[in-house]
């Protein structure tokens, strides 16, 4: 256990600039895991690519493209880790951990799964768990599992859900963000929505603004608008902080379903965006490139408008 | 006298002892005003002060055409550099000696070896560690010893272990680092490696548990339930 040694070295007497010897840390951490990443992405996407598989990969994301419009997503990770965060993004997720956990990692799935199959990986032994839930549905993840299981020696573990999880397919969601902009009556939105915009960088009225924001909008509305603007805070943020205050009350409004979130996004990309160019308009070129950067480093956004042909 | 008379009289002066060579460091590479003190500076933790100063009249009689020669001394000061029997002999006994060490001086080592390479020590601690027109990477001995909280002559060890000459400057003493040394030692002595090293050997613990240490992520649920119980216990002590 050297590193168990190396660990108690930052937090013990002997060095002492500890900030210092964790950011040296921290780099050669970050090296070690995009390396290790490599290494298990190349491994998994050649055992794929053999099976007739195309990947799209990035960074420690793959996306799997099948001959449906949903593509797979595969996120890697060289050592379990407590913050992963799993996207709501629509679409079957695989997690792919190098290790293998104990038992009591099924009572934290149990608790914690949402939509997606994590898979354990263990290169020494070349074998791989995957701990499934017993509603288990994803077929298309069926056969994907099947190919690794012709490469690995595969356990699979099923765990039984504390709660229901709704999965909403793309086109789906789609439709219904479509049908949503169809009742909009979308001169007036527009025209209430920039006023807002702009009253909020003017005037720092934030109340009278919210009594008009509330007028102008219907619930349905504000979670699209919120929606959007949840895509584009860190852009605005860094713009205004008045205008950061009156976002934090905007969308304090709380957007359930982060698929809405990406959902409007595309349809607002997809249908010419009258929307989202006023808004683009409303505010100041270096932000709205900002916002489009933002958009084209997140790696779960790229491959889907790959899909979707959208160029950003 | 030529440099091939030089080197011929340092291959024979090495001969009396490994120390020896170490000596002719320091006095070849301070100002001239300052190399005795440089060498007995080096030496006196190695061989005590008297076998020091007297080490050090051995190389003057040996090189004190170099005070006379410019050309001659720029040729020796390339030479210790390049020729491949003497920078072996100090590689070969800092191996030696490293291979021996116990395990606290040889984590000491590994310390200070990173902090020093790392070009995030300089710019953070406001510390000089600049590369001299030879390529010695050279620190100030109060500098160094800042680097860690442990009462410990880092110059001493860095002497100690054949990783480092020291020599006497007007505003204190300096350590210079052997290039060549660092070169063939870099991956033994790099905490880098010891990271390498666990995760090639499936101690994915470890690196899970540094990897949450040093990017500060307080929540270690996952970790714990991934690794059971044992882990409970050591996770509460960080």
């Amino acid at each position: 256990m050297i590193l168990i040694e190396r660990c108690s070295l930052i937090a013990t007497s002997v060095v002492a600039h500890e900030e210092l010897i964790k950011i040296i840390y921290r780099r050669f951490l970050k090296n070690l895991e995009e390396q290790s990443i490599r290494e298990l992405l190349y491994l998994f996407q050649g055992i794929l690519k053999e099976a007739g598989y195309n990947t799209e990969c990035q960074d420690n994301y793959c996306g799997i493209m099948t001959s449906s419009l949903k593509p797979i997503h595969m996120l890697f990770y060289p050592w379990p880790r407590s913050d992963i965060v799993i996207s709501k993004l629509p679409g079957d997720k695989l997690v792919i951990i190098r290790g293998t956990p104990s038992e009591s990692i099924l009572r934290y799935l149990q608790q914690y799964l949402q939509n997606e199959l994590w898979i354990f990986y263990n290169d020494r032994k070349s074998e791989i768990i995957i701990i499934v839930s017993d509603e288990y549905t994803h077929s298309r993840l069926k056969e994907i599992l099947n190919v690794l299981a012709n490469k690995f020696q595969a356990k699979t573990l099923s765990i039984s859900l504390n709660k229901q999880v709704e999965e909403m397919s793309v086109q789906e969601l789609f439709r219904k963000i479509f049908e949503r902009l169809q009742t909009l009556n979308v001169a007036d939105t527009q025209a209430a929505f920039l006023r807002l915009l702009g009253l909020c960088i003017q005037t720092r009225e934030v109340d009278e603004l919210f009594k008009l924001f509330n007028i102008a909008f219907s619930e349905e509305d504000k979670k699209l608008i919120s929606a959007m603007l949840e895509m584009l805070r860190p852009a605005i943020d860094a713009f205004s902080n008045v205008f950061g205050s009156c976002l934090e009350r905007l969308t304090s409004l709380s957007v359930d379903n982060v698929d809405v979130i990406l959902g409007s996004l595309l349809v607002l990309l997809i249908a010419g965006a009258t929307m989202f160019s006023e808004l683009s308009k409303a505010l100041p070129e270096v932000v709205v490139s900002r916002a489009k950067d933002i958009i084209r480093e997140n790696v779960y956004i790229l491959p889907l408008c790959r899909v979707y042909g959208i160029t950003l | 006298m030529n440099l091939r008379d030089i080197l011929n009289s340092i291959e024979l002066f090495i001969k009396k002892g490994v120390e020896y060579v170490i000596a002719i460091y320091p006095y070849v590479y301070s100002y001239p005003y300052w190399r005795d003190q440089s060498v007995v500076l080096t030496l006196s933790p190695l061989v005590g002060g008297e076998q020091a100063r007297k080490i050090c009249t051995d190389i003057y009689k040996l090189l004190k055409y170099l005070d006379l020669d410019l050309e001659l001394r720029k040729k020796v000061q390339r030479l210790l550099l390049n020729d491949k029997y003497i920078t072996s002999v100090i590689i070969e006994e800092a191996k030696k000696r490293l291979s021996t060490a116990n395990a606290y001086e040889k984590r000491l080592l590994k310390i200070v070896y990173t902090l020093i390479r790392a070009p995030e020590t300089s710019l953070m601690l406001k510390i000089r560690i600049t590369e001299d027109e030879h390529g010695f990477t050279t620190i100030s001995e109060q500098a160094l010893n800042s680097l860690i909280k442990d009462k410990v002559d880092l110059g001493a060890l860095l002497v100690k272990y054949f990783l480092a000459f020291k020599v006497m400057i007007w505003e204190g003493s300096e350590l210079k680092l052997y290039p060549f040394v660092f070169s063939r030692l870099a991956e033994s002595l790099s905490l880098m490696t010891d990271i390498k090293e666990a995760n090639k050997a499936g101690n994915i613990l470890g690196i899970s548990m540094l990897y949450h240490i040093v990017f500060d992520i307080k929540n270690k649920d996952f970790l714990v339930h991934f690794f059971g119980e044992p882990l409970k216990h050591y996770a509460k002590k960080h």
